[in-house]
């Protein structure tokens, strides 16, 4: 079975709303250009914006950037809004060449034709989830903690499904 | 499943994303205080219930979050169309009502 899941280590996260994503400042106080479209990415120097919303975005970065990026925000003429959710979520990352079978049991959407360095919101196992695509086998998902045990657990009957799959072949 | 449109982000996602939120166009009163009971307890309460055609809302809850409508046959339970929230009802050509 070639896929595996690990829970990651805490990380900055900030929902940025604004009607303008190309206000004057808005680039220097997040320290990277925000993508227009709905499922893209902007990565820069340890930061990654993906578009979720027409206005929406969520932004991971360094957990001690956090107040920096909020506070020069604030600073704008146009307003610009950041609340920091880094912990209202916990990240876990699929790895392998079997990871969009593993998503595929519990995302209604086609997870393979999220492209990498794409992203999106949308279900797993009713649950709802934030997918980001980092290379052709490695998925990360962000998903609220207080769901966390329930998707590890789901995530988990798969991981044993696939085992047993794999058995199954093998015999 | 359904599959609908989403108008912002023109994409085709399963039913599961989104959330029904009733008709559309219903326009809220100006001035309740004006209105009898009668003319309030009608755009509070009284809906259509079409068979064929129908103007509804629905949000992309689990995807970018926006409100939109939906022109779906009640009968056949076909989505005919999609458009964006605050874009007036659009007419069906023949074609795609059936
Ligand atoms: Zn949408």
């Amino acid at each position: 079975m070639s896929v595996t899941v690990k829970e990651l280590a805490p990380v900055g996260r900030l929902s940025v709303r604004t009607e303008r994503a190309d206000a004057e400042g808005l680039v220097d106080a997040l320290g990277l250009e925000l993508p227009q479209r709905i499922g893209t990415r902007a990565t820069t120097g340890g930061r990654d914006a993906l578009c979720v919303g027409p206005d929406e975005w969520t932004v991971t970065l360094p957990e001690v950037d956090c107040a920096a990026v909020i506070a020069a925000l604030d600073e704008l003429d146009e307003p610009a809004c950041a609340v920091d959710i880094s912990h209202r979520e916990t990240t876990f990352a699929i790895e392998g060449p079997d990871g969009d079978t593993l998503l595929s049991m519990g995302c209604p959407i086609d997870v393979t034709a999220i492209e990498s360095g794409a992203g999106t919101r949308t279900v797993f196992a009713d649950v709802p989830v934030t997918l980001w695509r980092d290379g052709p086998t490695l998925v990360r998902m962000d998903v609220w903690r207080s769901f966390a045990p329930q998707v590890r657990t789901i995530l988990e009957d798969g991981l044993g499904e696939l085992a047993a799959q794999q058995k199954l072949r093998a015999a | 499943m359904l599959l609908i449109y989403c108008p912002y982000c023109e994409e085709e996602r399963p039913e599961a994303e989104f959330t029904y939120a009733g008709q559309a166009h219903i326009v809220r009163p100006g001035n309740p205080s004006d209105m009898s009971d009668d003319e309030f307890a009608a755009f509070l309460f009284m809906r259509d219930n079409a068979k064929g055609v129908h103007a509804e809302r629905w949000r992309h809850t689990h995807g970018c979050g926006r409100f939109f409508n939906v022109l779906r046959d009640t009968v056949t339970d076909k989505i005919l169309m999609t458009y964006k929230a605050g874009e007036p009802r659009p007419a069906l050509s023949t074609e795609a009502a059936q």
